[in-house]
């Protein structure tokens, strides 16, 4: 949950980034760290196996641009994406406020991003979140490959609510920082919204 | 099955242990219950018939044999704590021996207020109660030609998905093939726009359907095709698997809409009456085929926090 301190004039939210294994999750991570200026980013944590397979998840503090007059920082997580993890992802969603839904394009991995896609939803369920009320785009990587389905499919598939949905190839940087940014202005203007509600 | 057993339920078991035995010790030696007799038989019905329901309560889909073992088990405690008592009854009272004042413990009341407490000491083991397996009725594998034909064609991760497996006999096509997951509100769902009556087909290259199948059942002349052969599968048996990523047709049915002689009819016969294999066909070489228009969103419909407006957009210190 984003902790709001008037004190300091300073907002952390968390951010997650999900989906199947393998389809780019710490690579977006990776791509943010290596091109965000150091003294606007911690260093970025990392429990992988040998293969480079996270095995619990990568975290990397960033701080944004001042928005209301109050610092933004945001802490970005990536899950392990692999099935059998499923309570290491249900752990780390623990007091998410947004997430980055991150499909890989290729069409044998269709099912893959369907099965993690419901499976984020029902982690979130056992915390009484939902895509409802959670924030969340859709981010379609690996755009560079031969083998990939059309957007119109995955949109079709992961996203027929029309949230906002980028295309990216993430190793090479592209649709990277449109995602994370669109997510991160989606969670302020919520964040802002609850607090004028009264709700947070 | 999850184990919340720790350290600290080992020590409240212990604990509960002694305690039951002070406490039944207090019970008889004080006298303080009527005699309420009734005959060993009763005694015990009752004794088993208050395990066996309460062990049935802490676990519902618990199996025969495991339910019986708990009940045992629950015995065991009672002896324990029946024998315990005896004895420290027998010792706190040199004048009653252990043989009397397990005879007094066994009287109705207290005997069932040992079985009670037996209970409360295994209250902690509850969650090492196994729960039945569920088992799928009328399904079953065998090693004929039509299992590796079912599962040759999934990918790992289908190996154990009995939607899969066989069909036996009359029984329909499994619900998943038109199940939709998601709750009321659930920002996820949203039903795509599909005529209700689903007319059409997409004609897919005979050639690569073909692969999909066992070249055992795939007859000498498949390979005298020359690629412009295609087959025609219904629009209404795809479009509802499309939300599910994965596209599945009965053998039968796609046989029945090959080309003639393409299909080995010697080597289907093999297949039992009863078996109805399902194809799988991948994704790729349906979806591009589909006709145009055909994956119809509906109309926008994000939840409440994408219509928020966004005043201050959110950068970063990029390199």
């Amino acid at each position: 949950m984003a902790s709001v301190n008037y004190a300091l004039k300073e907002i952390v939210c968390k951010i997650v980034y999900y989906g199947p294994g393998m389809c780019g999750k710490t690579t977006n991570l990776q791509h943010i760290h290596q091109h965000t200026q150091p003294d606007k980013r911690g260093n970025m944590v990392s429990l992988a196996t040998p293969g480079e397979r996270t095995l619990f998840f990568d975290f990397l503090p960033l701080e944004a641009t001042q928005v209301h007059g109050f610092r933004t920082k945001f802490q970005l997580y990536t899950v392990p994406g692999q099935v059998m993890y499923n309570s290491t992802r249900k752990l780390v969603l623990r007091g998410v406020d947004g997430v980055i839904f991150v499909c890989d394009s290729q069409w044998e991995k269709t099912r893959e991003n369907l099965e993690s896609f419901r499976n984020l939803i029902e982690n979130l369920g056992s915390y009484g979140y939902s895509l409802e009320t959670t924030p969340y785009v859709v981010q379609y990587n690996k755009r560079d490959l031969p083998n990939i389905a059309p957007v119109e499919y995955l949109r079709y598939l992961i996203n027929p609510r029309q949230v906002p949905d980028f295309e990216a190839i993430a190793i090479h940087g592209e649709g990277v920082f449109e995602a994370l940014s669109e997510i991160c202005s989606l969670v302020l203007a919520n964040i802002t919204h609850k607090q004028k509600v009264g709700i947070a | 099955m999850r184990k919340d057993f720790s350290g600290i339920g080992a020590v409240s078991m212990v604990a509960f242990f002694l305690a039951a035995t002070v406490v039944c010790l207090q019970i008889v030696h004080s006298k303080a219950l009527p005699p309420w007799p009734l005959p060993a038989g009763v005694i015990w019905m009752l004794e088993i018939a208050l395990f066996g329901v309460t062990v049935y309560a802490w676990r519902r889909a618990i199996a025969l044999g495991p339910w019986l073992l708990a009940i045992g088990a629950a015995i065991v405690v009672r002896l324990g704590i029946t024998h315990a008592s005896a004895f420290a009854y027998s010792l706190f009272d040199p004048t009653v021996t252990h043989q009397l004042a397990l005879s007094e413990m066994n009287a109705s009341l207290p005997r069932l207020c040992t079985a009670f407490f037996a209970l409360v000491v295994l209250y902690p083991l509850r969650s090492f109660l196994p729960e039945k397996l569920a088992q799928p009725k009328t399904r079953t594998r065998s090693d004929s030609p039509a299992v590796a034909f079912a599962f040759q064609n999934t990918p790992t991760d289908g190996a154990n998905d009995p939607a899969l497996w066989f069909v036996r006999g009359e029984e329909k096509i499994p619900v998943w093939l038109d199940a939709q997951r998601g709750g009321d509100g659930d920002a996820s769902v949203a039903t795509p726009v599909v005529s209700e009556e689903i007319e059409g087909d997409v004609d897919l290259p005979v050639r690569d359907v073909l692969a999909q199948i066992p070249q055992e059942f795939v007859s000498e002349k498949a390979e005298r095709l020359d690629g412009s052969e295609v087959v025609s599968l219904p629009l209404a048996t795809i479009l509802p698997q499309l939300r599910e990523a994965r596209i599945v047709i009965r053998f039968d049915e796609l046989c029945e809409r090959l080309p003639d002689g393409l299909i080995d009819v010697s080597e289907t016969r093999r297949l039992e009456e009863a078996e109805t294999p399902l194809v799988l066909l991948p994704l790729e070489l349906v979806v591009p085929r589909l006709p145009e228009g055909i994956l119809v969103l509906p109309p926008p419909s994000p939840p409440a926090w994408a219509k928020l407006e966004l005043t201050d957009k959110v950068v970063f210190a990029r390199t």
